[in-house]
């Protein structure tokens, strides 16, 4: 069984739930068509069914110590492949032993998952520091990452709280795809979220075209009315619809744009 | 000459800075209160330089102007160099234009001295003043206190800043009055410990109401000049766990000395700066601040200086070889914090681990253990992964194999808007 899901950490939660419904470890769990595929694998196209997701996210919350549970997050957020089936022994075996799961930490299946979340972790904070801020018009301060690992919704609340009296863009613009956009305060909720609102950033929901020019505006739009300063450097170029995951802030709301199709 | 631009008077006095080594910009968790900027309780770097060192803040000079003539200063009266200052609010402008873009962690504010002592401080705490008050920045900022400047103008910018410093600069009385005799211990040591004083008190305070503005809430530093007076590292380590235990001091820097003036007063240094030196001082000193290590256990009278070939925790090790080899699954926190290879974080995994069941040697090397060093000092379930005991007599030189030389002080580049991520998978250790 090769299970195919959509790249949402919903979709994700429901092939796990699936795959533990029918007692079975799946060969894979992929959000793209596998490579190479197996003589007798069948691939299965999961429909990510929120309910699903929901009933089996409150039972990883009321299951894995606090710790666990942030490196089960960290660890999702990598784009390392084959991360869905070491996730899933994971999962496994953190809801097969519950709270003895925190001193596992020298077991194999926890072993590759905490280094996938060290090393989101470790991207997650190097951004922090090397994200350049640059003055387009609109005295919007726009920033381009491509980071190895889906971080963006990580660090946005260490900007949101830091430039609250700043309006920024923060754009992933290798990881394209549609744009969705939903406002968020700059808080991590504590909630079990359902759906693509799995991210702990994530709680509304509206929707934005998806250009550059478009974010701009709507940022320009938002605002106090702005001095009359020329930016330093020429504006960047609005990549071509459609753009990829973005973060942005509009006084001091923040928004994480991203594609409906989260991959990496 | 025609009047300098302020991109001159950056230039002029961004270098002027690069002989404080502070960068550090953690130990603050100051909120943002409808301004710009916070502290990152963690410190956050912006840029490496070419050798790896982290950059974190703006390190600035208000002015290079100075009154004193300090024999081992670039900036001492007697140097025929170009003199610039900045007024207090170019110096937050350009903070702020920085750490918009995210440049940087905050500002890191020195100055040579103008006038008197309590002038040049007063123009410090206005800069300081400014970036708080008139720009609401929350961010990060270090300021250095004058010797010799009045202690309640002290007391105004600790009040202000995240965190002061005052510069003990050498080691011991003697070289001082040698080497800086314009500046005396008392006029060194006096608001040192007024801000510790302060530091302690406020605290204090804090706890019973968080009305209370914080006093330097990332703690007061000091840095040391190494080699350019004769003093031994068994001095050096003492004074520093000194201030550690009775200045409520957060961090000592040590300084390998730079030769920038001739003069018959200092040493003349053929070859590199004792960097080695240095970077044994640090290990040192991470081993009083965090691995429960005294200064006596590390030197003594009959072995002043720490050991340029093996590091101090290495060294200590193997003259105390009773307590190896230590048995992962049993030994207390506190001992396997003294096996060679065993850092802090590693430490804590091993202690959170056997909680989970008896640990096995292939363990401890996924758990992040540095088993090249470690094999030697511990056991796991009672086996032994090296060839070689710990009293044998080839462990020395085993340990000692790799000695890389570490490249040339450089300071970084502020102005690169690209910052380089290609090297920093070989210098983040620390998340």
């Amino acid at each position: 069984m090769i299970l195919r899901y959509d790249g949402t950490f919903a979709g994700f939660l429901t092939s796990v739930s699936l795959a533990r419904e029918r007692g079975l470890e799946p060969e894979a769990i992929a959000d793209r068509e596998p490579e190479q595929q197996g003589l007798f694998a069948a691939v299965e196209s999961v429909a990510t069914s929120r309910d699903r997701a929901d009933e089996l996210y409150r039972l990883i919350r009321r299951t894995l110590p606090p710790s666990a549970m942030q490196t089960f997050r960290y660890a999702f957020q990598s784009c390392e492949p084959g991360r869905e089936i070491l996730l899933f022994r994971y999962l496994q075996l953190g809801l097969a032993t519950g709270a003895q799961f925190g001193a596992m930490l020298a077991h194999e299946a926890v072993i590759p998952v905490w280094k996938l979340a060290r090393a989101v972790g470790r991207e997650a904070h190097r951004y922090k520091g090397l994200v350049r801020f640059r003055q387009v018009e609109g005295d919007v301060w726009y920033a381009a990452i491509e980071p190895d690992h889906r971080i963006l919704p990580l660090i946005a609340p260490h900007f949101a709280a830091r430039f609250a009296d700043q309006r920024w863009i923060i754009h992933d613009p290798r990881r394209g795809g549609g744009g969705r956009l939903r406002p968020a305060p700059p808080k991590v909720g504590r909630d079990p979220p359902g759906g693509d609102r799995h991210s702990p950033l994530h709680r509304r929901r509206g929707i934005l075209p998806g250009t550059l020019a478009a974010l701009l505006s709507s940022a320009r739009h938002r605002g106090t009315p702005q001095s009359e300063t020329p930016a330093a450097e020429p504006p960047p170029q609005a990549p071509a619809a459609p753009a990829g995951v973005r973060a942005m802030n509009v006084n001091s709301l923040f928004l994480i744009f991203q594609p409906i199709l989260v991959s990496c | 000459m025609a009047e300098p631009t302020l991109a001159e008077k950056l230039e002029i006095l961004a270098d002027g800075a690069k002989y404080d080594v502070s960068c550090a910009s953690s130990g603050s968790s100051r909120r943002n209160k409808g301004g710009i900027g916070n502290g990152a309780q963690c410190g956050i770097c912006h840029s490496w330089t070419a050798d790896g060192r982290c950059v974190s803040l703006l390190k600035i000079l208000l002015t290079n102007a100075c009154i004193y003539d300090c024999a081992y200063c670039v900036n001492r009266r007697s140097n025929d160099i170009r003199r610039v200052i900045l007024t207090p609010a170019e110096v937050a402008e350009l903070t702020i234009g920085f750490y918009r873009r995210n440049a940087i962690e905050g500002l890191f504010l020195s100055t040579g001295v103008v006038k008197d002592p309590d002038h040049t401080m007063e123009l410090l705490i206005e800069a300081t003043r400014i970036l708080r008050e008139e720009h609401r920045f929350n961010g990060y900022i270090h300021v250095k206190v004058v010797p010799g400047a009045d202690l309640l103008l002290v007391e105004r910018l600790g009040r202000l800043a995240d965190r002061v410093s005052v510069n003990m600069e050498l080691p011991s009385r003697e070289s001082l009055k040698l080497l800086a005799p314009d500046k005396s211990r008392e006029a060194i040591v006096a608001p040192m410990k007024r801000v510790g004083d302060l530091i302690v008190q406020t605290k204090e305070e804090r706890k019973v109401s968080r009305k209370i503005p914080p006093f330097a809430p990332a703690g007061q530093s000091t840095q040391l000049i190494i080699g350019a007076s004769g003093e031994s590292d068994l001095q050096i380590v003492s004074l520093a766990a000194g201030l550690y235990g009775r200045l409520a001091m957060k961090r000592v820097y040590y300084s390998a000395f730079i030769p920038v003036n001739i003069d018959s007063r200092l040493p003349s240094v053929v070859g590199t700066p004792p960097l080695v030196r240095e970077h044994r001082l640090y290990q040192a000193d991470w081993l009083m601040r965090y691995y429960g290590f005294a200064a006596g256990e590390l030197l003594d009278e009959e072995r002043p200086n720490l050991d340029l070939a093996l590091d101090p925790k290495a060294g200590w090790a193997l003259r105390n070889l009773h307590f190896f080899p230590v048995e992962v699954n049993r030994a207390p926190l506190e001992l396997l914090l003294r096996v060679p290879g065993i850092g802090v974080r590693s430490a804590q995994r091993i202690a959170g681990a056997r909680r989970g069941g008896h640990l096995s040697l292939d363990d401890l090397a996924r758990l992040g253990v540095v088993m090249k060093r470690a094999r030697y000092f511990v056991t796991a379930r009672g086996r032994f992964a090296a060839d070689l005991t710990p009293d044998a007599a080839g462990l020395r030189a085993r340990l000692t194999e790799r000695t890389t030389p570490r490249p040339r002080w450089n300071q970084p580049s502020l102005f690169d808007t690209a910052a380089a991520i290609d090297i920093q998978s070989t210098i983040t250790g620390e998340l």
